[in-house]
């Protein structure tokens, strides 16, 4: 029997070596499977197909794959904003509803909405139907 | 051993500042927005690709399938948040469609994911 203070200094001592494989691998691990994505989200509204009764009054902006139409007529995006900016006193508490065209991308149709949030316009619905 | 130092720090960084979650079954690239604030990682997340494939929660199903286990989930818990992260090259009236469907089951709050635009 050795004297306690020297139980301690066995020469069965945990090895360092595994612990830093464990810590390799761990590490490994969470490198590979971890995500550093930065999403950002937009609440949207979406109503029916078309302008029902509930929607009079409503401006029903229209995206085609060349630009926007507002109240059939077509407009650049930036010309588009500013139009609705300026009406805005007129038409506070008008829903907005934004129509995409077929053939229009989904990246256009957010661009639109990016573009009128930024003016400060609320109440943008997303509405499907029409041509 | 400063070496074993700094893999443990590198690992702490990993486990702390990383999210660990499912990949996604097919390339989802969504829109670039300048005015949306950070996402909430809570409730269900649904993928929409460019080719209108469907993906609930990281699995890839079908419409009818992914409709289903929605308004199951849905009738759980009725105030669950949906996040839609659709390509930004997909049909823009594809994913209106599936907004309007999303609505018509039940969901209050959807959400469309995006990503800040890289300057």
């Amino acid at each position: 029997m050795k004297p306690l203070s020297e139980r301690g200094r066995s020469p069965m001592r945990i090895g360092l070596t595994p612990l830093i494989d464990m810590v390799f691998i761990l590490l490994v691990f969470f490198m590979l499977a971890s995500n550093f994505h930065d999403w950002r989200a937009i609440p949207v509204a979406s109503g029916g197909s078309g302008a029902g009764g509930g929607m009079r009054g409503a401006l029903l902006v229209e995206v085609t794959p060349r630009g926007a139409r507002l109240a059939g007529e077509a407009l650049p995006l930036s010309e588009l904003a500013a139009k609705l900016a300026a009406r805005r006193e007129e038409t506070a508490g008008v829903p907005i509803l934004i129509r995409p065209r077929g053939g229009v991308e989904t990246g256009a149709l957010v661009a639109v909405l990016d573009r009128l949030t930024e003016e400060g316009l609320a109440d943008l619905t997303l509405v499907g139907g029409g041509p | 051993m400063p070496l074993i130092n700094i893999v443990f720090l590198l690992l702490i960084f990993f486990m702390v500042a990383g999210r660990l979650g499912a990949s996604d079954p097919f390339e989802v690239t969504p829109p670039e927005t300048g005015q949306a604030e950070a996402a909430r990682m809570d409730g269900v997340e649904i993928l929409l690709g460019a080719d209108g494939a469907l993906a609930l929660d990281a699995r890839e199903m079908e419409r009818a399938a992914l409709m289903a286990e929605l308004a199951r989930r849905l009738g759980d818990a009725p105030g669950t948040r949906v996040r839609l992260r659709a390509d930004e090259g997909g049909e823009a009236r594809a994913l209106v469609a599936l907004m309007q469907e999303l609505r018509a089951l039940g969901a209050r709050e959807v959400t469309l994911v995006t990503r800040p635009v890289s300057r």
